[in-house]
């Protein structure tokens, strides 16, 4: 049970156990002391009274026994000296009043008769009956009636009393006040000390000895308690600055790997945004690789048309040509042998276009970049267009020459030049003017520009213009054209490291322009180039030791076609195979020097041939070309990693199947000699 | 002489109830006898405040003797009245003294006024002996009475005269004097 917690500071506790003790024993003792007082007053004043009552009797015996009322009176007389004594009287023996005395201002009555002997106290009076004896008999009573100041005492003593009490009060609390600093001054101060220790955690604080009682030895062990408290707190602190270290640590720690999480999560960001951008790319790629496809199918289909409408013109004249019995006036054959040919043409350029895009677009254009001098390129293209802008009523204008240079392939370049130009001519207006300039620009560029007096082009026209695939113009139907002229021209510009452009606006005119970059070395003469690009000089026809060709194919045109090609060169035999058996045992006999190999054979493929062929020791130093229409990159890496020397794609390109050819040779003759 | 001064007494008392209505006359014959019956007891009373030599009495025994004479009535007032009482330590006698009579062994000696023929020679005979002599007349008490009855507003009182006891030996207790009407003989 826990004792009751009291308020109140220690010096009101000191004052407050004086106070009341000084009250109690006050109390106790004057209590005492009234009560003792009391006591004695009345056992004095009933003794006194009783002795006067007894004295009275005797004084007034022989009044009594002889019935002197007179005497006896006198004798009471003598109670004026006790002004206490407020009535006395004598009774005779037979109970009669028989004398009487009565204090100056005391009106009460007497008793009729005696009562009984005693000592009576009544309304604050002393009552008091004594008989009276003389010789042994009953003579008479005295009575008296004296004041009891019990009462008043009582009253009396307790004012005195409260006086005292109030004074000794206040004594005891101005001594106990000052008393009591001898006993709380080193507990106060002991408590100061704990309260600012507590306040101040200053452990090192040291409560001060001021006395050798029990409170100094509260004093000692309060400081001893202190100083293991300063102790502990030490070692406290020391273990608190450790764990603060290592919190500190942790936090830094901890900082290192925030910051290395938001590098984190920034290289992350940054990947994804990467992978996002690289997404759409890709997407962007698709859409342009699904867009290409379409415009490729639309681009057959429309390739088709065009191809079947010069040959319808040709295939109609020639038959109104050839047939029999009906002669035709020489006018009218020259009309229609006019029609064919020029439809023929038409055709031509329009194969050879396709066949550029095609190779433009397998990779398998071959280029040599060398310095060109651009005007000697452009006065072959007036040469040849001339004519053509002549027809038309149009005036070329062409540029002084400058001497200016740029690295290009000069027959490209020109297939670049023309193509800008006989658009300039076939799009121009009616007697409009065909104006070429030519001009370096930034430091090491050359620009060629084209411009025209025609209609010009809408904003939407010149997005499409470069497309792969896209016919321009086709809605204007009066101009004849393939519509992938430009395609090439901007693929050519961009294989030769150049740019394109056009500047146009509706009703204007166009203005195409090509940059390429100016060749410093002076370029070479066109005498020099002409002789330079001589082809090699062709070998004796019909030679009899010279190398054998076999061709495995089981297509007649590209058989024949091929025939043409080797004997145009005149410098090798040819031996042919329509499938891959043959081949391979006509190779065993004749042990050609090189082997032209299709692909997609009847029976036995080419593919597989060649590893016959290259299994079997007797053929297996013979390179074979592979000549086939597969002309993806694909196709091409499978057919080197088949072991074939070289990939020709058809259609064939006769330069290329030549240089294949050639190089084959060589390779033969240099292993030949080993 | 007792006898006539009883009845002298008894006759007046009885003469003024003739003269007076019946009421007066009992009251009369009342107070008479109520005097004789104060007396009586005085007389015994007196015996507490004298004091008497020892040579007075024959023994620590002895009794009192109170002699009466002159009146018979008083005398047989006092006998009863004593029959049974005693003081300090003795008892009393009432004794009639008749005419001749000894007085040896008589300490107090009651005078009525019935024996005032032999007043003279009862206190004469009385005189040198330890007797305290009381008087009912002044008269006697000149003659050489120690105490004397008075009446007083119908009270008996009495007077007392030191002189009388000058040489027999009684000493009169300053406590009766106290109640006496008057002291003859006291010191100026």
């Amino acid at each position: 049970m826990m004792p009751r917690r009291s308020s109140g500071s220690l010096q009101a506790k000191l004052v407050g156990v004086v106070l009341l003790t000084t009250l109690v024993a006050l109390v106790v003792a004057l209590g005492a002391m009234i009560a003792y007082d009391l006591r004695a007053y009345h056992r004095s004043w009933v003794n006194d009274m009783a002795a006067q009552a007894q004295l009275l009797g005797q004084t007034t015996a022989t009044a009594l026994a002889f019935d002197d009322s007179k005497v006896a009176t006198n004798h009471l007389a003598v109670l004026q000296s006790r002004p206490q004594v407020r009535a006395a009287a004598l009774y005779d023996a037979r109970g009669k009043l028989f004398a009487t005395y009565t204090a100056a201002d005391d009106r009460t009555a007497f008793p009729a008769a005696p009562e009984a002997e005693g000592v009576r106290i009544q309304q604050r009076e002393l009552l008091v009956f004594t008989p009276v004896f003389e010789n042994g008999e009953l003579v008479g009573t005295v009575y008296l009636r004296a004041d009891y100041e019990l009462y008043d005492r009582i009253l009396s003593y307790a004012l005195i009393a409260v006086v005292v009490l109030a004074v000794a009060m206040v004594v005891a609390y101005l001594t106990s006040m000052r008393l009591q600093r001898l006993v709380t001054r080193p507990i106060l101060s002991i408590a100061n000390v704990a309260r600012e220790v507590v306040q101040q955690r200053d452990y090192s604080r040291r409560a001060e000895k001021m006395s050798d009682d029990e409170v100094g030895a509260l004093v000692e062990s309060f400081n001893d308690m202190m100083a293991e408290t300063e102790r502990r707190a030490l070692e406290n602190e020391a273990a608190l600055a450790e764990v603060a270290r290592e919190v500190s640590e942790r936090r830094v720690a901890q900082q290192e790997v925030m910051r290395l999480n938001e590098q984190l999560e920034l290289r992350v960001h940054d990947r994804t945004s990467q992978l996002e951008a690289s997404n759409r790319e890709l997407a962007q790629a698709t859409e342009t690789a699904e867009k290409a496809n379409r415009a490729k199918s639309e681009f057959l289909s429309s390739m088709s048309h065009e191809l079947r409408t010069p040959l319808n013109a040709i295939l109609g004249f020639g038959q109104l040509l050839s047939v029999d019995g009906v002669t035709l006036p020489p006018t009218k054959r020259a009309e229609f042998t006019q029609h064919i040919l020029k439809a023929g043409t038409h055709l031509l350029n329009l194969i050879n276009e396709i066949l550029d895009l095609a190779k433009i677009e397998s990779a398998n254009l071959m280029l040599s970049l060398e310095p060109v001098v651009v005007a000697d390129v452009l006065e072959e293209c007036r040469s040849m267009l001339e004519p053509a802008a002549r027809q038309r009523g149009l005036h070329m204008l062409f540029p002084p020459a400058l001497g200016l240079s740029v690295v290009a392939d000069r027959t490209r370049l020109k297939q670049v030049l023309l193509n800008l130009l006989s658009n300039a001519i076939k799009y121009n207006r009616e007697n409009g003017v065909v104006i070429v300039e030519c001009a370096p620009v930034s430091h090491d560029g050359v620009r060629v520009s084209v411009r025209d007096t025609g209609a010009g082009l809408r904003p939407e026209q010149v997005a499409a213009l470069f497309q792969p695939f896209n016919r321009l113009g086709q809605e204007a139907g009066m101009v004849e054209g393939s519509g992938i002229g430009l395609v090439v021209t901007k693929r050519l510009v961009e294989l030769m490291g150049g740019r394109i452009g056009v500047v146009t606006a509706p009703g204007s005119g166009c203005e195409f322009w090509i940059e390429l970059k100016q060749a410093l070395a002076p370029a070479a003469s066109a005498a020099n180039n002409a002789e330079r690009t001589a082809p090699v000089p062709l070998a004796s026809p019909g030679l009899k030791k010279a190398p054998l060709l076999l061709y495995v194919e089981d297509n007649p045109a590209n058989l024949r076609l091929v025939e043409e090609i080797v004997a145009f060169r005149g410098d090798l035999r040819m031996l042919s195979a329509p499938d891959a058996q043959l081949g391979i045992e006509l190779a065993r006999a004749h042990r050609p020097q090189v082997i032209l190999m299709d692909i997609n054979l009847p029976g036995l493929s080419g593919t597989d041939a060649r590893a016959i062929l290259s299994a079997d020791p007797a053929t297996e130093q013979i390179p074979v070309i592979a000549v086939t229409a597969n002309a993806m990159p694909r196709d091409r890496a499978q057919s080197m990693a088949a072991g074939f020397f070289q990939h020709v794609t058809k259609p064939i390109n006769v330069a290329m199947l030549n240089a294949a050819i050639d190089a084959a040779m060589t390779q033969r003759d240099a292993s030949s000699l080993h | 002489m007792n006898r006539r001064g009883v009845v002298g007494t008894f006759w007046r008392a009885a003469f003024i109830c003739i003269l007076w209505p019946a009421a007066v006359c009992s009251a009369e014959i009342e107070r008479v006898a109520q005097e004789e019956q104060v007396k009586a007891a005085y007389l015994y009373k007196f015996l507490g405040f004298v004091d008497w030599p020892a040579s007075a009495f024959d023994g620590a025994q002895s009794p009192f003797v109170i002699g009466v004479s002159g009146t018979d009535a008083l005398a047989d007032e006092l006998a009863p009245m004593v029959a049974n009482r005693s003081t300090n330590g003795r008892p009393i006698v009432a004794r009639k003294i008749s005419a001749g009579a000894s007085l040896a062994g008589v300490h107090v000696l009651f005078i009525g006024r019935q024996a005032a023929a032999r007043t003279a020679a009862l206190i004469t005979a009385a005189r040198d002996l330890p007797i305290l002599i009381v008087t009912d007349s002044e008269e006697a008490f000149a003659i050489g009475g120690a105490i004397n009855f008075v009446l007083v507003d119908n009270k008996v009182r009495f007077d007392v005269s030191l002189r009388a006891n000058e040489g027999n030996g009684l000493k009169i207790s300053s406590r009766l004097l106290g109640v006496a009407r008057r002291i003859q003989g006291a010191a100026p």
